[in-house]
């Protein structure tokens, strides 16, 4: 745990517009062969996702890395309110355990033929692991974008 | 009915409560702020501070008409001595369980 880091660092907010439909949006995040499409940083491959998409439901997505490592990301839904908004929990689990767990929240706002996503994520155990997953939630939004494209 | 125990822990087997309780240590914040850090809607946030009030774990004040939620210290310091009590409880068999090994002769390392 971070005692000195301030909070604000410990957090996360990404948004970013995509040229599509907030639902088009919704199900890249919750839909599970797109899911697989997009997570993970250019390079990144998802060979296994699984998705119980209800409130308390559980996701599971083995990330592949370009050298073959492989982590888990997995977590719980709590608040599915298709198309604008859910919140689940996020965490890695790794061969010795599962790392610190966080909460992210994904508010999406269509107009225009346009949806702009905002990405919150709290709270991180340290300043550190909010850099590396703001590199790799970009990258991995990159190719979402192509995948919505 | 739980017992306070089960309530403090259960209260803490939550990521977003942790949160809070973490964020709380620094000084007490207001009930938007705190939604605000998750974006949280307004009653997912005012669950998990119901549960943590119900757990002794945080109080609310109000003023000028803004609810401030703050940590209860005292309570913190109940579920604290409890796990200090347990890990007195194993640090002393595992001394006695050296020395048992000790005297049977057993060769044997122990982490901390």
């Amino acid at each position: 745990m971070a005692q000195n880091e301030k909070i604000q660092d410990r957090t996360l907010v990404i948004s970013r517009t995509f040229k599509a439909s907030a639902q088009a949006v919704y199900d890249a995040w919750t839909k599970p062969d797109q899911f697989a499409k997009w997570m993970g940083p250019g390079g990144y491959t998802v060979p296994e996702c699984e998705i119980d998409l209800k409130a308390g439901g559980q996701f599971r997505a083995v990330v592949k890395s370009p050298e073959g490592g492989e982590n888990i990301a997995a977590g719980t839904y709590e608040e599915l309110a298709e198309p604008d908004r859910l919140v689940f929990t996020f965490g890695w689990n790794y061969p010795e355990g599962r790392g610190h767990v966080t909460a992210i929240t994904v508010e999406l706002a269509e107009s225009g033929g346009e949806t702009e996503m905002t990405m919150h994520q709290a709270l991180f155990a340290e300043a550190e692991h909010r850099d590396q997953h703001n590199q790799g939630w970009n990258a991995s939004f990159d190719k979402m974008e192509k995948v919505l494209g | 009915m739980e017992d306070v125990l089960t309530l403090r822990f259960g209260a803490m087997a939550h990521p977003v409560r942790r949160s809070i309780l973490e964020t709380l240590a620094r000084g007490s914040a207001k009930v938007g702020e705190l939604a605000a850090m998750f974006a949280l809607t307004a009653p997912a946030i005012t669950n998990h501070l119901k549960v943590l009030e119900r757990a002794g774990l945080i109080k609310r004040r109000v003023e000028a008409q803004t609810r401030i939620i703050s940590l209860c210290t005292e309570e913190m310091t109940a579920a604290e001595d409890w796990l200090k009590d347990v890990r007195a409880f194993w640090e002393s068999s595992f001394d006695k369980l050296d020395a048992h090994l000790q005297e049977a002769g057993i060769n044997h390392e122990r982490k901390e």
